[in-house]
């Protein structure tokens, strides 16, 4: 084994710099140690990982197998690995030239495998351990992807015995989503989320469901037993599938390492290690810990309680606050604690910023980690340009003005703000991927079908002199893409001529969707119409479709073809679906959705055709309409973000600020307000709510029967306390330039209460007059 | 204020053996499509046969080890057994959305592995100390053409999965007659030390013509490679040999008995029956007109479906240098792509086997497919779905 000193020397030699006093105290600690990192952002969070890993191997002597380090995304998964890997092969490559290693340490050295830490998310953690240790005779877990799950739990769980019409299951679901309030957009859709939300906390929490039953309180108390049949249902239907979805892939491991089922995994582990610590949840934690007795408590935990952004996802950021007395509980030993707190991202300017949001609400400050320091700039960062604001009177105008800003920094001169110089990008390498806009939601449209920031952004950039792209998988909607438009189009065609079968009411098509599919249909006519375009080849294969004829005398079409060939036959003649990086995206989403169907419908993503009992073949169009074709319409199925490069250099990223986590943009523009006209009470949740949501109602309905206890803070609290977790993180993207953007109403001091610009939540307004942290532009 | 520039993500690559590598050795522009696209093959039949029969064989080890550690012997398969383990296996596949093309296959796949199970895992059971052994590798990136230059890495990882790892003890008196070990003992140009791994990969195909055909090559080189991955992991032996085990030799259908008889006859199989033997009788005294199929003596079956390959330093490193090559012609190609060529044109369409292109969804705007057998198959467009009518 090497030295500490033998261990920075080499990093050293291909960083330039070793890690800084704080890093180093987390980097050090004992092997065995039970430890709590709290990383504010920009502060070398994941080199601090991928140092301490190092040291576990090449300083404390743990074989690399020994290892387990989890993250949140499979991104986050694949940078730490290449990290580890790459530094790791770096440093030994100098620890092996390096005259001061003794030769035994070398042929020690020699023989390590680094690629044996293992590192992951938790959920692919579970799977391997499914996988690979499980008896003869038990099936390895195959995951549900979200689309299958959700069209089990509504098929098999809501629509079974007209639950989703219960009055009483009606009565426990509306108190969840409105709280007594008002019930305006209250759908069959709103009622599957909150029962996926249910069933997902049900484990997150660990609920203890026989309490949950037997102390309800007695008006919710039939709506939580029809709960209990539907969940069941939905439980079973997967089952049947040989299916799991991800809380009962994670409730299963749990369930085995209690039993002790699974020690031949936990004998050679020695360190555990997971990252983003503040969005655990309790059955995640259990498995942390579970693991961690087979080290003696070797545990290490990375997060941010000011960026814990995931509560409605089954999030409890009391996990990461209180993990000291939780481990000393479990461990009988104190847990270390090491803030991480020097900012290595971001100017002076924004650092300031960021610090004075954080200590903005008092509310706030008690739900914070005690004793947690401020943000420190390093005495080489630079001032930097002060935070800028831009607000408009309305949306349109923000868009425009905020395209010619991006324009004259990335395309233009750069942009002159007044006593501060121009900012412009640079010149060498720079582009328009270097800017970012995030905002609480990257959709292009509202609910109602208006038109967003996003969207007119988009309009507006495309527009300049030398238009700029935007790139915003999330937001964009791909129904409306001319590609998916006419390829869906012809394959509605041809599966259902005239579209017969769905103008007769298909049930389980919302009006508006069977409108999009309608709108695919009139493309692909219009360009029939034009004359010339479509090659006569695939007129001539739909209308063998179409007719359902093989086009070969002797031949019958046959009682059952997977629709699988017509896609790939209509494929043919696209060009840009196989030709195209961004066309193989498209063509992947309607492959992903057949595969989908062809999971959970009847015909199995088929075409049945039989002249003697044509009620089979409409049956089975019904199911590729509802099934196939309505959730790509719908846009409930869509890209899949692991195909396209992210953030391409020559397009303007728009993300959600939950995308945004763990990345940095030199330009970060963050939509404080540009939906917020006036003071509407439908949108106060988004910025100066009244009361919780769903999320924090249910944390109220389902803890107490829980070993997490009852939140001892108010709804409403709980949701001030996301809000201004949510901007802590937008804010603290950007490197040099930090951009607010919004409507005026907005503003500090303007009619619109909002907590990204300044409101506290007593309704205290810390920026108005004087204390605008910003320069309007 | 100048704008800094967005820091590159440092992310390896990291591509698997067979998936990767293999895949895009068949056919470079399919690779692109099937696995960097995530675009489903419409006849997924090689899918289907192949994961059967690996999750069949991998289910029936399990049962054997749990035996052999509660102290069990072990008494023959019985066909309940064998039957569940095959509907166990056919419910893991059809939850993923994977089921046969039809019965004919089914049977097929029922029938071969009844064949691997009884007959070929008496021998390769009890030699068996890991199965499905995951290997990882990092290794220097190959540089590409600047020009297509596109990610900020210098290595990437290699991945793969070994189907089996055997141990060997020679002293072992058990091991004297085992076919498999004699089989390799054979194979080995030196004995070795007297504990030894093998590491062994399951192949559902048929043992192609030794005299030709890239995938000759190719699969040598991902057991040598595994090799290298697993020797550096810590409970390893010394790694004396590789072995493929072509699974359909052990249930010939009748089209493979044409193709065994018709390669001894052009004497491109590297494995003919012994003069004499019952085997050459069988194969000599049958027409392929008959509608019996006999079932091969299963000596000869067994050699036919062992492929054993030395491993040492040198055979390693032809293999590593091989794939490296491979890992820059992939690279090469994502960074044409990603440079902005359509992709027929970025990626290599480099496929030599016709099989590869029959099967392959885009064979009807493929410009080399369209070339080499467009017009002799008529598959220049799409074809309508249709089957000759029966009649009224």
């Amino acid at each position: 084994m090497i030295q500490l000193a033998d261990l920075y020397r080499a990093v050293k030699a291909f960083r330039g710099h070793e890690p800084d006093s704080e890093q180093k105290r987390a980097i050090e600690k004992a092997a065995s140690a039970g430890l709590m990192i709290v990383a504010g952002p920009g502060s070398g969070k994941t080199t601090v990982l991928t140092l301490r890993i190092l040291k576990l191997v090449l300083v404390d002597g743990v074989p690399p197998p020994g290892i387990v380090a989890t993250t949140f995304t499979k991104k986050a998964a694949q940078e730490l690995r290449s990290r580890v890997l790459g530094w790791g092969f770096r440093i030994l490559d100098s620890l092996l030239a390096d005259a001061a290693i003794d030769q035994s340490n070398k042929d020690w050295l020699s023989g390590l495998d680094i690629n044996q830490v293992w590192t992951g998310t938790v959920d692919s953690l579970c799977e391997q351990l499914l996988r690979d240790h499980r008896p003869p005779g038990v099936q390895p877990p195959v995951l549900a992807d979200e689309f299958v799950a959700r069209s089990l739990l509504l098929r098999d769980g809501m629509f079974a015995g007209s639950r989703h019409s219960d009055a009483d299951l009606d009565t426990l679901l509306t108190a969840l989503y409105a709280g007594g309030g008002g019930t305006y957009g209250y759908n069959l859709g709103s009622k599957l989320n909150l029962v996926q939300s249910l069933w997902g906390r049900k484990f997150n929490d660990l609920v203890d469901w026989n309490d949950f039953i037997a102390n309800s309180p007695a008006n919710e108390l039939a709506g939580r037993n029809v709960l209990s049949d539907l969940l069941a249902d939905y439980h079973t239907s997967l089952k049947d599938r040989g299916m799991v979805d991800f809380a009962l892939l994670e409730f299963e491991v749990l369930n085995r390492l209690q039993g002790g089922q699974l020690d031949e995994f936990r004998q050679g582990l020695r360190v555990v290690l997971v990252d983003e610590y503040q969005d655990t949840n309790l059955m995640q934690e259990q498995i942390y810990f579970e693991l961690a007795k087979a080290c003696n408590g070797a545990l290490c935990v990375v997060g941010d309680d000011d960026q814990s952004l995931y509560r409605f996802r089954g999030a409890t950021v009391d996990l990461f606050r209180d993990f000291e007395q939780r481990y000393q509980g479990v461990f009988g030993k104190p847990a270390h604690k090491e803030f991480l707190a020097n900012n290595y991202r971001s100017t002076k300017a924004i650092i300031g910023f960021v610090n004075a949001y954080a200590a903005l609400d008092s509310g706030y400050q008690s739900v914070r980690i005690q004793g947690k320091p401020k943000l420190t700039a390093p005495s080489f960062a630079e001032d930097g340009m002060p935070v800028l604001g831009m607000f408009r009177k309305t949306v349109n105008e923000l868009a425009d003005d905020l395209a010619e800003f991006i324009y004259d920094v990335f395309r233009g001169k750069g942009y002159m703000v007044s006593g501060h110089g121009a900012i412009r990008k640079n010149m060498t390498h720079g582009d328009v991927g270097d800017c970012a806009l995030l905002c609480s939601s990257p959709s292009e449209y509202t609910g109602a079908g208006k038109e967003r920031l996003p969207l007119l952004l988009r309009q507006a950039l495309q527009v300049q002199a030398k238009p700029i792209e935007v790139f915003n998988p999330r937001g964009e909607d791909i129904a409306s893409i001319p590609l998916v438009q006419n390829f869906g189009g012809f394959l509605l065609k041809a599966i259902d001529p005239n579209l017969a079968i769905l103008n007769a009411g298909v049930s389980g098509i919302l009006d508006s969707v069977a409108d999009t599919l309608r709108e695919w249909v009139d493309s692909a006519n219009q360009l029939v119409n034009m004359g010339g375009v479509v090659p006569q080849g695939l007129i001539d294969y739909v209308d063998g479709w179409t007719g359902r004829n093989p086009g070969k005398p002797g031949y019958d079409w046959p009682h059952s073809i997977s629709i699988i060939q017509l896609i790939y036959g209509v494929v043919h003649y696209f060009p840009s679906l196989h030709n195209t990086a961004e066309g193989q995206v498209f063509l992947e989403v309607f492959t992903r959705q057949l595969a989908a169907c062809e999971q959970i419908g009847k015909f199995k993503g088929r075409l049945a055709h039989k002249p003697a009992d044509p009620g089979l073949g409409v049956a089975s169009v019904k199911e590729l309409l509802r099934d196939f074709f309505a959730p790509i319409a719908s846009g409930t199925t869509s890209v899949d973000e692991e195909l396209i490069e992210s953030f391409p250099r020559d397009q303007l990223s728009v993300l959600s600020i939950h995308q945004s986590k763990g990345l940095e943009f030199p330009l970060t523009i963050v939509d404080v307000g540009s939906d917020f006209r006036a003071d509407y009470a439908a949108q106060r949740f988004k910025r100066f709510p009244e009361n919780g949501g769903p999320p924090h109602r249910m944390e109220d309905s389902l803890r107490q029967h829980s070993s997490l206890g009852a939140p001892s803070r108010l709804q409403r609290d709980r949701s001030f306390d996301d809000l201004f977790r949510q901007f802590f993180v937008a804010y603290s993207r950007p490197q040099n330039v930090l951009l607010l953007v919004g409507l005026e109403a907005t503003l500090p001091g303007g009619k619109v209460a909002n907590v990204a610009t300044g409101t506290d939540r007593v309704g205290g307004q810390h920026w108005a007059g004087q204390n605008l942290p910003f320069l309007r532009i | 204020m100048k704008l800094s520039v967005r820091p590159k993500v440092y992310s390896l690559p990291s591509y698997s053996l067979t998936g990767d590598l293999l895949g895009f050795l068949r056919c470079g522009l399919q690779y692109r499509y099937t696995r960097i696209g995530k675009l489903p093959p419409s006849r997924p039949i090689q899918l289907w046969f192949g994961e059967f029969i690996h999750g069949v064989l991998e289910e029936a080890f399990r049962r054997y080890q749990e035996r052999a550690k509660k102290g069990e012997a072990h008494l023959p398969w019985t066909d309940a057994e064998l039957l569940s383990i095959n509907e166990l296996i056919k419910k893991r596949l059809a939850a993923r959305g994977l089921v046969p093309w039809d019965d004919d296959l089914e049977i097929l796949g029922d029938q071969r592995a009844e064949a691997a199970i009884k007959e070929m895992g008496p021998h390769l059971f009890p030699l068996i100390h890991r199965a499905e052994v995951r290997l990882f590798g990092a290794r220097a990136l190959p540089a590409i053409d600047k020009a297509w230059a596109f990610r900020e890495a210098d290595r990437y990882e290699m991945v793969g999965v070994i189907d089996v790892v055997t141990h060997i003890e020679l002293k072992n008196p058990a091991y004297k007659n085992n076919p498999i070990v004699q089989a390799v003992l054979a194979a080995l140009p030196n004995m070795p030390v007297a504990d030894f791994e093998v590491i062994i990969d399951y192949k559902g195909m048929r043992r192609p013509p030794a005299s030709g055909g890239a995938y000759w090559a190719q699969y040598a080189w991902q057991l040598q490679t595994y090799g290298e991955l697993r020797r550096r992991q810590p409970d390893a032996l010394p790694v004396a040999a590789g072995v493929l085990v072509y699974l359909n030799e052990l249930f010939p259908t009748k089209g493979d008995l044409e193709k065994i008889k018709r390669e001894i006859k052009a004497g491109t199989t590297d494995v003919i029956p012994t003069p004499g033997s019952e085997a050459e009788r069988v194969l000599q005294a049958w027409s392929s007109k008959s509608k019996d199929v006999p079932l091969l003596p299963f000596e000869y079956r067994l050699r036919r479906s062992l492929r054993v390959l030395p491993i040492d330093d040198a055979s390693i490193a032809t293999a590593l240098a091989a794939f490296d090559k491979v890992v820059e012609r992939i690279e090469t190609c994502r960074g044409k792509e990603s440079k902005g060529k359509p992709v027929m044109d970025a990626w290599e369409r480099n496929a030599t086997d016709e099989n590869t292109c029959t099967v392959c969804d885009s064979r009807t705007f493929c410009p080399d497919f369209q070339q080499a057998f467009g017009p002799a198959t008529g598959d220049t467009h799409p074809k309508l779905p249709g089957f000759r009518s029966k009649g009224p």
